[in-house]
């Protein structure tokens, strides 16, 4: 009977370790950390009296927002729009590609050095031309999101779809799978967990891409408002703004790793 | 083809492994022959090409010379109806056990439910009732071992080639899965061509012991065990056991 609940006890403790999402600790000591940070610039800026236009202490950027809220809401809501179109764009076009460049040897020889021009060329740098043919609206800051964050999806894409161990090709050899059934049943599910990662990557790239859209031209967005807060140099604005923007990146970016627990259970598991 | 009654014929079977200037010579000249519903183990040293040749054999690794003949025909592609148990496990990781037992029976477009039974049943006889549901992460490698050789055996394939599939278990445990292949190798009427490092193991279950001289190998010796089936534990004990065991022992150079 004792043995029989240890045993239970046991069993509990080691399944309940990893793929059941973070743990207790995990969570509170990046909290913590965080805290101790803001505590630690609050008290910097009252100690060394920083004038608020160079660095406001956080509780002012935290009063603005909550002064602000709706204004706050509706530029995040109008990013958060740019980046989720840019992104779902870019997980699109990123996987067909990476199954095109797969599937054919031509295709990846000829696309692969465009998909590394498009990317050494520095976005920043296009982005006046992108404005310039798709106007001020959304669409140019959708496009620049998806250009930036297509890249790791292609190349994380292509590695998941490629890396199986080659014993397990063998065997499928040895049962005469057909291509499409090597595709089906193993590629894919290989693929996953890279492109789990690649997306990680991609959320980061494509609010950076948003945000750098919003601050060459347009009127809205979290971008946009950085850019106001500069040239009104109302300080406090702007961290508002950061603050809120890197809140929304979190989020955004574990959003993602949820998905991904509920999507890749064997990757977190053994 | 010579005999009609042999399964696998290998006549000056040579292979070399191209890779960078220098190719590497894993089997020289192998010729032997297995019969229909015989019993063959492959013995001899590490890195000697067992592996090479029961790959070749099932037809995924081309020779460099000579010709391997599978049921009368040449091998030129993947040949049917054969089972392959790996050196290495080789499983799905995200598909549990009986999910990876039931890999070839998908692949060959037949109906899952048709297999179930079969595959549950294997999955007991192998000692892994309790673990259906568990992911290969989950399990021992000797464990995943013995899902690989239910997943050989789900299509009841007359062909097995075995690439030491009892090697990660602990003696007592190898000793049962030896018994449930001789039964199931009995009453199915399989041809087996099995490679193992234990001398006893490939006395014990086999009809006929081919041993392998180091790379680049060669057939050293070929022994015909007459111990007489179906054949029960303690014959390991036996005096006749021990001897074809000795003399096998000295041929293995390394
Ligand atoms: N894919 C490969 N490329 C190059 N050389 C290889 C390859 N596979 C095997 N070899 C070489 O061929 C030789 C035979 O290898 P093989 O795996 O067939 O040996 P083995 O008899 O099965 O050894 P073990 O008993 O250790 O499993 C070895 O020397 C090895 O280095
Ligand atoms: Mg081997």
């Amino acid at each position: 009977m004792a043995i029989k609940e240890l045993e239970r006890v046991e069993i509990e403790t080691i399944q309940g370790l990893p793929g059941r999402g973070p743990g207790r600790r995990e969570i509170l000591v990046p909290t913590a950390t965080l805290v101790l940070l803001v505590l630690a610039w609050e008290a910097a800026v009252a100690a060394f009296q920083i004038s608020p236009i160079i660095l406001p202490p956080p509780s002012a950027a935290l009063l603005f927002i909550g002064k602000n809220l709706k204004l706050l809401l509706a530029h995040t809501y109008a990013t958060t729009h740019e980046i989720l179109l840019g992104f779902l764009l870019a997980i699109a076009v990123g996987l067909v590609l990476s199954i095109v460049m797969i599937h054919s040897k031509i295709m990846s020889e000829a696309l692969y050095p465009l998909l590394v021009l498009s990317q050494v060329l520095p976005k920043v740098a296009v982005a006046p031309l992108l404005l310039l043919w798709l106007g001020y609206g959304m669409l140019p800051k959708v496009v620049i999101a998806f250009t930036i964050a297509f890249f790791p999806i292609v190349i994380n894409g292509v590695s998941g779809l490629t890396n199986i161990d080659p014993e397990m090709l063998d065997l499928l050899k040895v049962l005469k799978a057909s291509r499409w059934q090597v595709f089906v049943k193993i590629r894919i599910k290989n693929a996953l967990p890279y492109i789990f990662d690649g997306l990680k990557i991609a959320i980061t790239l494509a609010v950076i891409g948003a945000i750098v859209a919003e601050f060459i031209g347009g009127d809205t967005g979290l971008g946009y408002l950085i850019i106001v807060s500069n040239s009104t140099i109302n300080t406090t604005m702007m961290f508002a703004a950061l603050i809120v923007l890197s809140a929304l990146g979190m989020l955004l970016f574990a959003l993602i790793m949820v998905v991904e627990r509920v999507a890749v259970p064997w990757h977190f598991r053994s | 083809m010579a005999d009609a009654r042999n399964v696998i014929e290998y006549d000056r079977v040579r292979k070399a492994y191209v890779q960078g200037k220098a190719p590497l010579l894993a089997v020289e000249e192998m010729s032997f022959a297995v019969r229909d519903q015989e019993f063959t183990s492959i013995l001899g040293p590490s890195g000697c090409g067992k592996s090479t040749l029961l790959k070749i054999t099932a037809g995924i690794m081309p020779v460099s010379g000579g010709t391997v003949h599978v049921n009368g025909r040449p091998v030129t592609e993947p040949v049917s109806d054969l089972g392959m148990v790996f050196q290495n496990p080789i499983l799905i990781k995200w598909r549990n056990v009986v999910d990876n037992v039931l890999l070839p029976v998908e692949i060959l477009r037949h109906r899952r439910r048709d297999y179930l039974d079969r595959a549950l049943d294997l999955i007991r006889l192998v000692g892994l009732q309790g673990f259906e549901d568990r992911l290969p992460g989950e399990l021992s490698g000797g464990m995943q071992q013995r899902v690989s050789i239910c997943r050989a055996l789900i299509t009841d394939p007359p062909l097995l080639l075995m690439d030491e599939p009892f090697g990660a278990l602990d003696a007592l445990t190898r000793e049962d899965m030896n018994l449930e292949l001789l039964r199931i190798w009995e009453a199915r009427k399989k041809t087996v061509l099995f490679v193992t490092h234990s001398i006893p193991e490939a006395v014990f279950l086999s009809d006929k012991v081919i041993v392998l001289s180091p790379r680049p190998s060669r057939v050293a010796r070929l022994f015909e065990v007459e111990i007489p089936r179906p054949r029960e534990l303690s014959v390991r004990y036996t005096k006749e056991f021990g001897e074809y065991c000795g003399s096998i022992r000295a041929e293995i150079k390394r």
